[in-house]
């Protein structure tokens, strides 16, 4: 042990401690007892220390009184815990502290799963739409005017007057600028999903358009007039519908038209033009043909009336929300004895159209069956008027 | 107080019993009380310390289950609390030293005097240091526990319990010796005062 023991030096202080607290190893116990016997200075350190750390409370005893304070203690606190006991399910807690808390925790789970679930804010539908820009004054969108920016949504009916253009945009590259006088409408527009291309049909009663994919398939479209159908596939060409009659001028790409009436179908290649009227008729598009696609104001300003149809003046259409479809070349009769028998449909006229195939086919949807019975009303009251008159005109 | 795994999901809890709680207080009342008393030197204080941390133990046995095992570390610790607490909320809680209690020092009184000028040096200087040293100081002084005893009262190992009781004897050894000196200092200055003005 450092520093302790010889006969001739004393104990240091920290072997007295450890030899009083017991802790001094085993070896050298002995030798600090020898020495403690032979020096006196030692020794009275020794007995100095000892009598320091003399018991002094190890006699002391607690009253008895203190006990019985400690058991009446206990009996009122029963008492106060009888009182106290709760009943019901917080009688549980105390017998069952974690089987309450995982209940308590799965029924607070459910809670907030049932609020999650019921007050969910709404998935909000992504409609697609058509962004409207460099849109002129008087230009009309479903009774209002259309401005820059605008969202056109599916069953948008767009009116342009004379002389009056607006351009459609969908995502990059996509765009249809339509040139007054132009009636046109959004028959379709939907999102089958993120990686499908959106499905966009447009019906364009009378007017031109100009229409640009851009190169993008982001959009698979069709466009009807009252005579044709035309589906392109990735173009860029000037549609016009006036008096009856379509005329498709390619720039790029290709389109297929459909003719109404016969259904006869013709693809019209870049550099081409297209006639529809009794029959499609394809020819070559001049080179002044397709500098229409150089300039739009241009062309919104007639400066290509040698190149394109008549312009006819806007013709107030009642019947916009009804698309614009080709009419169905051959119809099976629903009833009958042969039952197939084919009706070859009229010209195509916008008019008649939802009267005509409700004959052949019976009214499909609501809104034929509504037209019909709103005819049948006009009918009744246009006979009541008659009759009204004639007994006027009649002398009594 | 550890729970038993067993009885993890169903756990029956009774309020201690009278006869249990007989039965514990007295098997450690007297450890406790001398425990507290080597805290505060004052047997009335001691006494309501003793009686709280029995209440505490009551209380604790309405909430959990009690491990029979763990039940003299509890309410040591318990008893080392309510004293921490009392030292703090009262700094002149050590301002008897229960004098009348003290062991005579032999039946002479300069011995006597002297015995008790060194326990009150030794009361103040154990003051000084730490509450886990303070308590095993008192445990091995007053109860003559084993370390052993000791570790598993205050929850600390056996070794560390031998470490403080020789630091705290090391300490106190020390510091003995070196106020012995500081009083032979005092009273030869005084006396070589008195010597120069009587001879001036």
């Amino acid at each position: 042990m450092k520093g302790t023991v010889t006969v001739k030096s004393h104990i240091s202080h920290k072997a007295l401690a450890r030899y009083i607290a017991g802790t001094v190893k085993e070896r050298h116990r002995g030798r600090i007892a020898e020495h403690l016997a032979e020096c006196g200075r030692c020794r009275s350190r020794h007995g100095k220390m000892i009598a320091a750390i003399a018991p002094r409370y190890s006699m002391l005893r607690a009253s008895e009184a203190a006990k019985v304070r400690v058991l009446r203690s206990r009996d009122r606190l029963a008492e106060d815990e009888t009182a106290r006991t709760p009943s019901g399910l917080r009688s549980l807690l105390p017998q069952h502290p974690r089987a309450v808390l995982a209940g308590s925790l799965a029924l607070a789970a459910a809670v907030v799963a049932a609020a999650v679930l019921l007050f969910r804010p709404p998935v909000e539908e992504v409609r697609p739409y058509l962004a409207a820009a460099n849109v002129d004054g008087g230009v009309v969108i479903n009774d209002r005017p259309l401005i820059d920016r605008e969202r056109v949504f599916e069953g948008s009916a767009i009116t342009l007057p004379e002389k009056t253009s607006a351009r459609l945009e969908y995502g990059r590259g996509f765009s249809i600028t339509l040139i007054g006088p132009a009636l046109f409408t959004v028959d379709r527009l939907m999102s089958r999903g993120d990686s499908e291309p959106v499905e966009l049909e447009c019906s364009l009663r009378q007017g031109i358009l100009v229409s640009d994919s851009g190169g993008t398939r982001t959009v698979a479209y069709a466009y009807n007039t009252p005579g044709a159908r035309i589906e392109p596939t990735g173009t860029e060409f000037l549609l016009q519908s006036a008096g009856g009659a379509t005329l498709v001028v390619m720039k790029t790409g290709s389109v297929t038209v459909k003719h109404g009436a016969s259904a006869e179908r013709v693809t019209v290649a870049a550099g081409s033009r297209c006639m529809v009227k009794e029959k499609a008729d394809v020819s070559k598009a001049s080179p002044e043909d397709l500098k229409i696609f150089d300039s739009m104001d241009n062309l919104r300003d007639g400066a290509f009336e040698r190149q394109i149809l008549k312009p006819e003046p806007l013709v107030k259409d009642n019947n916009l929300k009804q698309p614009l479809r080709t009419p169905r070349p051959v119809v099976r009769e629903r009833t009958g004895d042969n039952a197939m028998g084919r009706i070859q449909p009229d010209a195509p006229s916008d008019g008649n159209r939802t009267a005509r195939r409700d004959t052949v086919t019976g009214p499909s949807k609501t809104g034929s069956r509504e037209q019909e019975r709103i005819n049948k009303n006009k009918k009744l009251l246009r006979e009541a008027r008659q009759a009204i008159r004639q007994k006027r005109r009649t002398p009594k | 107080m550890k729970r038993p795994v067993s009885a993890f999901f169903v756990i029956v809890i009774t309020m201690i019993d009278n006869k249990t709680l007989s039965d514990i207080y007295d098997r450690h009342h007297h450890e406790l009380f001398v425990y507290i008393c080597g805290f505060t030197r004052m047997p009335e204080v001691a006494e309501d310390f003793l009686h709280d941390a029995f209440v505490r133990l009551i209380r604790y046995s309405q909430k959990y289950p009690l491990d029979p095992t763990n039940i003299r570390a509890f309410l040591y610790r318990t008893a080392r609390n309510i004293c921490i607490d009392h030292a703090r909320r009262n700094k002149k809680l050590n301002i008897s030293p229960l004098e009348e209690n003290l062991k005579s020092g032999g039946g002479d009184p300069q011995t006597d005097l002297e015995l008790r000028e060194l326990r009150g040096t030794v009361d103040s200087l154990v003051d000084a240091r730490d509450q886990l040293s303070r308590s095993v100081y008192l445990m091995r002084t007053e109860l003559d526990m084993p370390y052993q005893e000791i570790a598993g009262a205050l929850n600390i190992s056996e070794r560390t319990a031998k470490r403080k009781m020789s630091s705290m004897l090391e300490y106190l050894a020390d510091s003995l010796e070196k106020a012995g000196f500081k009083l032979f200092m005092l009273i030869l200055l005084s006396l070589l005062a008195i010597l120069f003005v009587i001879y001036r």
